[in-house]
């Protein structure tokens, strides 16, 4: 026996009946917690359970899914679809543990670059016979399918939604400084009019947005450098930061920096546009409708002052597409989820969907790609915003896609060598050139990274 | 044994301690092991918090030593075996060395100056006689914000176009132009250390005026019958008084703030062009952007040790027993 506690005598035989009590305990609480939590999932096959992640964050377009899903579960009675909100920042983190953990869900959203990642990782089963089901690739926007999700000879994902960055700009700030822009805006046009905008220290006539938080910078160099007829990187992991058309690019946006944004243009993000837009503190700005849209919803006033033109132009348009996509993760019931990705296609679930948020998300799908979409009332109002997203989406790429889905693209956004460069020429006193032959050097290394993973 | 023993002075118990309990002799092997096990118990006691210290701390440690030497990426499959080539890529990158350097600035100016606003903070707050308890909860405010809203309120406070910090000094003529204090190389370092000062001084305050109200009023009145100024009473009682707390306090924010990331990166992302880019935002721009997870193990252990020379430099100039061995 020991002394002990408050002097209770604690010996060897109370130690053990406490813990073998505790330890009994503790095994029929859980006994018991696995009884109540048998719901299928665990019996291995999956039973018929599905579980569907999505990004969706918003609530109308939560609401939504989950009447997609109660409608699926009446059409498959004895189906059961588990949804689970999984944000895009912690999906790059999720998916791996899954997959580790065996719990990879059965469909999923997911970015493009994304799901070219879990496809190396043997996380993806093909979308063909979804592909198939729908109707092929001729159900979709023109080449969209291919361009967006055709790797290795496989369809790994099939765009749920599109959209396409274009320059809007606020009428009344631009009409009272005398300019305008013309629909397919060149390179010049869109200079002197942000210089012709510009009212310091109140009001610039494009804030950059260049902060390493994000990847608007990189996305704007892209824009901007698939404009004048280069690339970034190739097919094959090279960098391309030294070429001719990335260095006019760049010394474009220098320009556009110094002469027509403002202090700040490092640390903005894409995040800050809307308060950007609608404070005027910036005439023009990179968007998506879904800027426009949100800005009919919170501010109707200024969303009234808002028109929209294509990304200016060089040799060619500067589109770029952001497809947020529908692939099929290696979960536990894959024929239930083949359907299920198609149900989300489904007339009845597809431009309602579509329509939760007006102008946020445009239609993939070719038979969407008319008056059930467009009639909408707030699409209506910005006919010309959706008929140039719905042409971008034609003509454009996702970043980096110029030849298809790229393992490279992710890692290139996401090194922030972009960023860092054009920080360093604005700020840091840093050449163009330097600049330039700098970053280049960081992004080969981070596409020679990734080439020595593929072999 | 009485029912009372409980109740009998802990000094009586430990006069007449009980015999300890052996195994009964003769007993077979199965009476042997419970005496055996007996005698033991205080190691059964302890084991269960042992092995969760080292299931919730030396294994998460192990496994990060381990992936230091790997490959591994959450977007690749495969992981292999890399030997030092991690630690030579950080050590080759001389974006590494410039990290170090941004940390140290970072670091050092922050835990001094919570320290010294702190410890102002805490003497005014000794001296006051009435309210002390809300001015205590007022100004300890900074401290109960969630990271996010304080960086934002602050990115917000000092836009170059709508920040109230530019409106007050254009009117009283400081600048002659707005500044875009976070987007600035010569200001961005000392803006986001203003803000970690002005996040981190409550906790020294207060636990530097919990300090100082341990210090017997005898001695304040003693030193003042001898005619001592308020300097020499901070000077003779006050801080060797306080020398083992400030040092302990200094140890523990210098490790915090030396690993912070959450405010750096949400008021500035590292930039502009790297002049805020500490150890955790360099960490997690070479490796956790791209999820090269053996390449940001590397950064850690890197961190630890740099922090571990810093700790012991700390300990070293401010232990506790530095006055009783001069």
């Amino acid at each position: 026996m020991i002394g002990s506690v408050n002097g209770a005598p604690l010996s060897r035989r109370t130690f053990v009946r406490g813990v073998l009590g505790a330890a009994a305990a503790g095994t029929v609480g859980a006994a018991l917690s696995g009884c109540g939590s048998d719901d299928g999932a665990s019996s291995g096959d999956g039973g018929g359970k599905l579980v569907f992640w999505h990004n969706y964050t918003q609530e109308a377009r939560v609401d939504f899914m989950r009447q997609v899903a109660d409608r699926f579960e009446q059409s498959h009675p004895g189906t059961t679809v588990e949804i689970e909100v999984v944000p895009f920042p912690q999906f790059p983190t999720k998916w791996p543990a899954a997959q580790a953990a065996g719990s990879l869900p059965d469909v999923t959203t997911v970015l493009p670059e994304q799901a070219v990642s879990m496809w190396h990782a043997g996380a993806l089963n093909p979308m063909g016979p979804v592909l198939d089901e729908l109707g092929g690739g001729s159900a979709f926007i023109p080449g969209l399918v291919d361009k967006i999700g055709l790797y290795e000879g496989e369809h790994i994902l099939l765009p749920h939604y599109v959209h396409n960055r274009l320059l809007a700009h606020r009428k009344d700030l631009l009409s009272a400084a005398g300019a305008s822009l013309p629909e397919r805006p060149t390179w010049d046009q869109v200079l002197t009019a942000a210089q012709a905008a510009t009212r310091e220290p109140d009001q610039f006539g494009w804030m950059l947005k260049l902060s390493a938080a994000d990847t608007g910078g990189g996305y704007l160099l892209y824009m901007l450098t698939h404009s004048a007829g280069g690339r970034l990187f190739d097919g094959d992991g090279k960098a391309m930061l030294d070429t001719a058309e990335v260095k006019r690019a760049t010394e474009f946006l220098v320009e556009i920096g110094r002469t027509a944004s403002g202090p700040g243009q490092v640390n903005y993000n894409i995040n800050d546009n809307f308060s950007l837009i609608n404070a005027g503190t910036t005439v023009l700005a990179e968007v998506s409708g879904a800027e426009i849209g949100t800005a009919a919803i919170e501010a109707p006033d200024i969303a009234a002052q808002l028109a929209t033109t294509f990304m200016p132009t060089d040799v060619n348009p500067g589109h770029l597409i952001g497809a947020i996509s529908v692939a099929l993760p290696k979960g536990r019931n894959p024929t239930l989820a083949q359907e299920f990705a198609a149900f989300l296609y489904a007339e009845e679930n597809y431009v309602p969907f579509l329509h939760t948020i007006p102008l946020f998300m445009f239609p993939s799908l070719a038979a969407a790609n008319g008056p059930a979409f467009f009639d909408h009332p707030t699409i209506a109002q910005y006919q010309a915003t959706a008929q140039q997203t719905m042409t971008g989406v034609e003509e454009g790429f996702a970043p980096g896609f110029e030849d298809g889905p790229s393992p490279y693209a992710g890692p290139v956004f996401a090194s922030h060598a972009i960023e860092q460069a054009l920080q360093s020429i604005l700020v840091g006193g840093a050449s163009v050139d330097g600049a330039l032959s700098a970053a280049n050097q960081t992004l080969q290394s981070t596409l020679d990274s990734v080439s020595s993973r593929l072999g | 044994m009485s029912r009372l023993a409980s109740a009998e002075p802990a000094a009586d118990r430990r006069r007449s301690p009980q015999p300890p309990v052996r195994g009964p002799s003769g007993r077979g092997p199965l009476g042997r092991l419970a005496g055996w096990a007996d005698r033991r118990t205080h190691a059964l006691l302890v084991l269960p918090g042992v092995a969760l210290l080292l299931a919730v701390v030396a294994y998460p440690i192990g496994f990060n030593l381990w992936n230091s030497f790997t490959n591994r990426n959450l977007s690749f499959p495969v992981t292999d075996w890399v030997g030092l080539a991690n630690y030579r890529w950080v050590l080759e990158d001389p974006a590494f060395y410039s990290a170090i350097g941004k940390t140290l600035v970072w670091t050092f100016a922050s835990v001094a100056g919570q320290l010294l606003l702190g410890f102002a903070g805490a003497v005014a707050l000794q001296n006051v006689r009435r309210a002390q308890t809300p001015l205590r909860l007022g100004l300890i405010v900074p401290w109960a914000f969630p990271s996010i809203v304080l960086a934002f309120s602050w990115r917000f406070m000092l836009d170059p176009i709508v920040g109230v910090l530019n409106d007050a000094l254009l009117a009283v003529g400081v600048i002659d132009e707005p500044l875009a204090w976070f987007g600035n190389e010569s200001t961005a370092m000392p803006a986001i250390v203003v803000m970690n000062i002005w996040f981190g001084f409550p906790f020294m305050m207060v636990a530097l005026l919990a300090g100082l109200q341990t210090i017997p009023a005898e001695h304040y009145e003693s030193a003042r019958v001898d005619g001592a100024s308020f300097w020499q009473e901070l000077r003779h009682i006050v801080l060797p008084a306080l020398r083992a707390l400030i040092g302990a306090l200094v140890v523990l924010r210098t490790i915090w703030v030396f690993n912070n990331f959450d405010f750096v990166y949400l008021a500035t992302a590292g930039g502009p062009a790297g002049a805020t880019e500490t150890l955790a935002v360099y960490a997690f721009r070479v490796g956790w952007t791209n999820f090269e997870i053996g390449r940001m193990a590397a950064v850690s252990v890197a961190m630890l040790a740099v922090l571990v020379v810093i700790v012991a430099v700390y300990l070293r100039v401010l232990r506790p027993d530095r006055d009783e061995e001069a």
